[in-house]
């Protein structure tokens, strides 16, 4: 097992109000694999991602990378060497005022390398991401949004890191643009078996590249499991409304008045009941897909 | 034969004298359809739009005429450029949040935007919680209070359509607006708009990247690429059996995310 999250819990304090983005996530990412998050927007999937990569401690529970925790400050180190992110879009994560092999060159100055010798090893990079000319010493500006984000890939592997953390990585680029980063993705998974937590609230892309997805809603995953089972038999309320909203047949959501506890899809849930106000069980499905419902 | 809205003959912009964002538009828009303007980002789809109610940057110089209901609103005064602007076609953006004033709250600005035209609080309080009514915001009074940061995007987005069509403008002009938003928000949105161009009779533009989209939502469906329209045609004509190459190009990337 590549990455182990257990239990993990983060909770903030707003204007003394505690909002919990994550309450108890437990999920496992394998060797060369990826795993889809999906869900709404405010559901947690970034303070996942956040905490994952060591910018959040979490308030409770550990993680763990090849079974060193990770959730402890000590071993920042381990985050940094294996485990790279990227961003949603691609102009904010470069820095404008820094060429761009500045910007690449920050990434692996530990690696102590001179500059002309980056330079040739950067030129052989940039193939291996789709791109022919040399961009190195243009600033962001003066790129496309997807040659931005190859190249926020790139740095990203720069490092020999193993697993990606892929934060909504196309949803600012248009059709043509994604389904290239797609295949990119999709190539040097294969070609560096790195693995990917690809977040996203599309389900169509998840659907393209994950093999087992996990649906959050308000800082807890509702349902997981192999891709296909989740996309063909899908058990949640919560994920028929996420897949019926995917093909634009979701025509309108009831909304109750806000109810503290039990199940959190309650308060749009079109099958609620009584016992909705305690917490869900865990239901099976086969062997990995799970759910929690009283359905 | 339906009744045409908005002509655009022979429309060229041109940025600072040397980019041409627009070539050679040609394109007629009849009344209570919905057309879909289709195309990757840089296209040329919001230089259209914007050409629409004249809002283009100085820098821009436009040549062509664009008639709507008959008259060319290229040569509008700024008065009536205005009253064009806020009675006869209306008009979403794609980022909710750019939309409002960040410091006044959604009842001040809605006030305001209907101010000019109606000086008695009663009758503007009538259009905007009839407007709010439309666009399927129940919580009518607290929203009105609320600054815009309090709200979510897709409760913003509605706002936007909402003041959009309190005057009953005839043409609506929906730049992106669902590209900032959840699936499950976007879905209910695209069926707001459905459901207004039949209580209200409106005619809908509706611009996007997303071709999934414009098969749910419009009748004909027009793209572009590199400021020229390359084709244009009934919704089902130019997804089934498209003839310019780079609508066949757009169509089977569509097809590979179902």
């Amino acid at each position: 097992m590549m990455l182990q999250i257990r239990r993990v819990k983060k909770y903030f304090l707003k204007r003394k109000k505690t909002i919990k983005a994550l309450d108890g996530i437990d999920l496992d990412i394998k060797e060369n694999h990826v795993v889809g998050l999906v869900g709404e927007s405010g559901c947690g999937k970034t303070t996942l991602a956040k905490t994952i990569l060591g910018f959040y401690l979490p308030t409770e529970g550990k993680i763990l990378f090849q079974n060193i925790e990770i959730s402890n400050p000590k071993n920042e180190e381990v985050i940094r060497n294996n485990i790279q992110i990227v961003f949603q879009n691609p102009y904010s994560s470069f820095d404008p005022y820094k060429k761009i092999f500045d910007s690449l060159y920050e990434a692996i100055s530990k690696k102590k390398i001179k500059k002309k010798e980056a330079e040739k090893l950067f030129q052989e990079q940039l193939i291996k991401v789709g791109i022919k000319e040399n961009l190195l010493f243009r600033y962001p500006h003066q790129l496309s949004g997807g040659q931005l984000q190859r190249l926020s890939i790139l740095r990203a592997i720069l490092r020999g890191s193993r697993l990606l953390v892929l934060d909504e990585p196309t949803s600012s680029l248009d059709v043509s643009t994604t389904l290239k980063i797609l295949d990119l993705l999709k190539e040097l998974k294969e070609r560096f078996s790195l693995s990917y937590l690809f977040i996203s609230h599309n389900l169509k892309l998840v659907k393209n590249i994950a093999d087992y997805v996990a649906v959050m809603l308000e800082g807890k995953i509702v349902e997981a499991g192999p891709a296909e089972s989740i996309f063909n038999n899908p058990h949640h309320p919560y994920t028929q409304m996420l897949l019926s909203a995917a093909d634009y047949r979701l025509k309108n959501i009831l909304i109750r008045e806000d109810e503290e506890g039990g199940c959190v899809f309650k308060n749009r849930c079109p099958f609620k009941k009584e016992k909705c106000r305690d917490s869900p069980p865990l239901k099976k499905v086969g062997k990995e897909h799970f759910y929690y419902c009283f359905q | 034969m339906k009744e045409k809205i908005l002509e655009i003959d022979n429309l060229v912009v041109v940025y600072d004298k040397v980019f041409k964002a627009l070539d050679k538009i040609n394109l007629s828009i009849y009344r209570r359809e919905i057309l879909g303007i289709v195309g990757e980002s840089g296209c040329g789809k919001t230089t259209l739009a914007l050409s629409l109610i004249n809002l283009l940057p100085s820098s821009a110089q436009i040549k062509g005429k664009i008639y709507f209901e008959g008259k060319d609103i290229l040569s509008f005064s700024f008065k009536d450029l205005n009253e064009l602007r806020r009675e006869k076609i209306g008009f979403v953006f794609q980022s909710p949040q750019d939309s409002f004033d960040p410091v006044f709250t959604i009842g001040y600005q809605f006030k305001e935007f209907l101010g000019e035209r109606l000086k008695r609080d009663e009758e503007r309080k009538k259009i905007i919680y009839a407007s709010l009514e439309k666009v399927k915001i129940y919580d009518k009074e607290r929203i009105l209070k609320s600054y815009p940061h309090q709200l979510s995007g897709g409760q913003l987005q509605r706002l936007a359509i909402a003041f959009a069509i309190s005057l009953s403008p005839s043409l609506l002009v929906a730049d992106e607006p669902t590209s900032n938003l959840d699936v499950t928000v976007e879905s209910q949105i695209v069926h707001l708009f459905l459901e207004l161009r039949d209580s209200l009779d409106l005619t809908i533009i509706f611009i996007t990247h997303n071709l999934d989209l414009a098969r749910v939502l419009c009748d004909r469906i027009a793209v572009f690429y590199r400021g020229k329209l390359v084709e244009v045609g009934a919704r089902e004509r130019i997804l089934e059996s498209p003839q310019n190459p780079y609508t066949k190009l757009l169509v089977d990337s569509s097809k590979k995310f179902r």
